[in-house]
This record gives structure tokens, C-alpha cells and sequence, in this order.
């Protein structure tokens, strides 16, 4: 059964530097995602659309946009979800580079701020590293982020300061700190905690809401304050405690 | 190549139920802080009332209106505080099971909410028992 969708989109031409919305009317099925209708009308109407894909299963995370109003992958949202018409935006935040493809590479850097590796990557041991179901529960949620951007592209602090770290940035820091396997905690944190870290975030929450794979980036960052006050005050306690054990000897 | 800047429009807060809350429960704040400033001049003013009426009993009726205000509308800056005081404890205990440093169910956190909310009550009503009992 197929039904008939106006699906608007947000195009922009690099070379003339205009900025417009297309317009295209198309009979899909019900269960076609925004995805397969891009497609369809760049196949059908020669409309030369930009916007990156790859997997069609929300896997790689690279077809992010605003549909609607909300940040979704293209690739898991169904037009029969979605109110008619739809909206297709690229993802905010972001620079726009053609239609819908957007330059992530800024909020990409930020994920190397926080060290994504455990120690035992480093380290070049060449024994196994044991970690038990139960260590591995506690890292499993924020383990499925496929870096899709849409949590920064929801992020209004991030959009009112490019210097903050961003959501993304934040559960990966999470999940390399509470894995069993990791030694840099500390460093970490040092960095997290710092002037563009996870202070500057407010908790308006939108972020685990956009997420698509139930990463709880929101959480993640309310728990990293938590470890960083703690933090702040062990290393502030560190030299006396040093210093009192040196006095002792 | 150009690239095309995307910022956030300026009435971004009006787009998602979520960002509205977040300014509901941020503005909340400024209500209890007028309350606060409320009481402070409250106690100003009956201190320095005392201090004033001894030593010049024949001052200026319009400054002693305004040293007054806060008496006479005192059942108007109290509902502001007591607004302002549900809306911001209500929706920062709804964001509190976020903090707590394990990983919860949906169903896990609205359990705690509903248990913040009873506690909360329960407090409430316990030290309203108390301090009417001492008043009375
Ligand atoms: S936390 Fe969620 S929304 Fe953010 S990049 Fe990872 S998967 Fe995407
Ligand atoms: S195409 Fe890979 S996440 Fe959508």
C-alpha cells in the first residue's frame, strides 16, 4: 500500500553559496524509511541530493540529519512515523558542507580529549585481559555509541559554545573510565574536569533522548561530575596525605 | 569552498518539550531567589524599624511605606517562593536518578522519583507538624 508524502529539503550549493528548500511529492510504502526516499528521488528525479549513508541499520552512524525538528538517523526513522510533511534538515551545530552532508571533524577531535583507550592497549602486554560479565555490564550501555553526532547536534550549550567538549565526547570518556581495564583514569578526568569539560553542561537532557542507541550521554556526564568532584578533592587531599606518610617515615 | 555555518536559532528553546522544561526548571530558581531577597528585607526591616522609629518617631511616611512593602504583600511574595520552590524541587528530583552513579531502568528511575516525591513529602508534612506544634 503506498501513500503519498511531500518531503521537504534542506539543500545548499557550496559554489554559489545559495540556500534553499526542495520540494518533491512521492508515493512510498509505509514502511520506506527517510532514508530509502532520498534515495528513491535521487534515483527517479535526477534531484543529486548530498547526504552520506552506508549501512542502512544504524550501524556506521553517518546518516544523521533534523527530521522534523528532532536529530534521527534517516536510516531507523519510517515515514510512517512522521507527520506529513516531512522536513529534512542537516544535523545543527555542524558547518554545512553540501545539502545535507555536514564537517563533524571538530566534535570528532573532541573524542581524542578523551583518551578513547584503556591502558592495556597501551601497555604492550601480550597477556589476556580478564574482565568479568558483571565489570562488563557497567560499560555495556555506553559502549554501543556508534559516534553518530546527533546527541551534539541536539546539545543548545554546544551551539552557544563550540569550546565544550559536547555529549559524544563525554559518555566515551565515561565508558573508557569505568572499564575495568583502564589505568589513566586520572588523566582523564584532569582533562574532563577542566575549563571546557563536563561542567559547562547544563542537563537539559535533550541529548539521551536524540540518542538512537541508548547511550545516555545526559547520565554519563551527571556521573562524570560526580567522579570529578571526588576527583577535585583526592588529589587535593594527595600531597597531605604524601606528605604526612613522608613525615612518618 | 564555502561551508555554511548552523547555529542554533535564537528562540531555539521554544522548539522541543525537553528544552522548555530545562528553562522552566532553570527560571524556577529566580522565583525562590525572590523570595529570598523577600525575607532578607523582611528582617531588614524590622530591625531597622526598631532602630529608626526610636530614634526619629517622626520620619518620612514614604519611606516608612517602602521599609513596609514586604509586610503588607507578604501572602504574594510567599505563593511566588512556594511556587517557584514546587516547580524547581519536583523537576530536580525528576532529574536525580540521572546522577546516581549506576546504570537504572526507565522503570528503576521512575520508582526512585516516586520515592524522592514521598520522601520529600513526608519531611515536608513532618516539620509542619513540628512547627505548628511549637507555635501553637
Ligand atoms: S552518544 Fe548516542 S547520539 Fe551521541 S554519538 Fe553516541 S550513539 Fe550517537
Ligand atoms: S546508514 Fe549507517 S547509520 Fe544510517
Amino acid at each position: 500500500m503506498t501513500k503519498k508524502y511531500t518531503i521537504r529539503i534542506r539543500r545548499y550549493d557550496p559554489q554559489t553559496g545559495k540556500n534553499w528548500y526542495d520540494i518533491h511529492n512521492i508515493y512510498a510504502e509505509r514502511r520506506m524509511t527517510v532514508l530509502d526516499a532520498l534515495n528513491q528521488i535521487n534515483e527517479h528525479e535526477r534531484a543529486g541530493i548530498s547526504y552520506r549513508s552506508s549501512c542502512r541499520m544504524s550501524i556506521c552512524g553517518s546518516c544523521g540529519t533534523i527530521v522534523n525538528g528532532k536529530s534521527v538517523l534517516m536510516c531507523n526513522t519510517f515515514l510512517k512515523d512522521l507527520e506529513d510533511p516531512v522536513t529534512i534538515e542537516p544535523l545543527r551545530n555542524f558547518a554545512i558542507v553540501k545539502d545535507l552532508v555536514v564537517d563533524t571533524d571538530a566534535a570528532m577531535e573532541k573524542l581524542r580529549d578523551a583518551l578513547p583507550y584503556t591502558t592495556f592497549s597501551i601497555t604492550k602486554s601480550r597477556c589476556e585481559s580478564v574482565q568479568t560479565p558483571k565489570q562488563l555490564e557497567k560499560i555495556k550501555q555506553t559502549s554501543q555509541c556508534i559516534k553518530c553526532m546527533l546527541c551534539v547536534s541536539a546539545c543548545p550549550i554546544y551551539g552557544l559554545d563550540y569550546n565544550f567538549m559536547g555529549p559524544a565526547a563525554a559518555a566515551i570518556a565515561y565508558r573508557y573510565n569505568k572499564d575495568s581495564r583502564d589505568h589513566v583514569g586520572e588523566k582523564r578526568l584532569d582533562s574532563l574536569t577542566g575549563r571546557n569539560g563536563v561542567w559547562k553542561c547544563n542537563f537539559v537532557g535533550e541529548c539521551s533522548n536524540v540518542c538512537p542507541k541508548n547511550v545516555d550521554p545526559a547520565g554519563a556526564i551527571q556521573k562524570m561530575k560526580v567522579m570529578g568532584v571526588l576527583h577535585c578533592i583526592k588529589s587535593a587531599l594527595k600531597p597531605k596525605l604524601k606528605s604526612k606518610s613522608k613525615s612518618k617515615k | 569552498m564555502k561551508k555554511l555555518a548552523n547555529t542554533p536559532a535564537p528562540d531555539w528553546w521554544k522548539e522541543k518539550p525537553a528544552y522548555k522544561i530545562y528553562y522552566f526548571r532553570e527560571y524556577s530558581g529566580i522565583l525562590i531567589a525572590i523570595w529570598g531577597l523577600y525575607w532578607l528585607w523582611f528582617i531588614g526591616a524590622i530591625i531597622f524599624s526598631r532602630i529608626i522609629l526610636a530614634y526619629f518617631p517622626d520620619i518620612d511616611p514614604v519611606f516608612k511605606y517602602i521599609l513596609f512593602i514586604p509586610l503588607k504583600y507578604y501572602f504574594l511574595f510567599n505563593c511566588i517562593g512556594f511556587i517557584g520552590a514546587i516547580i524547581h524541587t519536583i523537576t530536580w528530583l525528576g532529574v536525580m536518578p540521572e546522577i546516581l552513579p549506576f546504570n537504572l531502568s526507565k522503570k528503576q528511575r521512575h520508582l526512585i522519583f516516586s520515592l524522592l516525591i514521598l520522601v520529600w513529602l513526608g519531611l515536608s508534612t513532618l516539620l509542619f507538624i513540628l512547627l505548628m506544634n511549637s507555635l501553637l
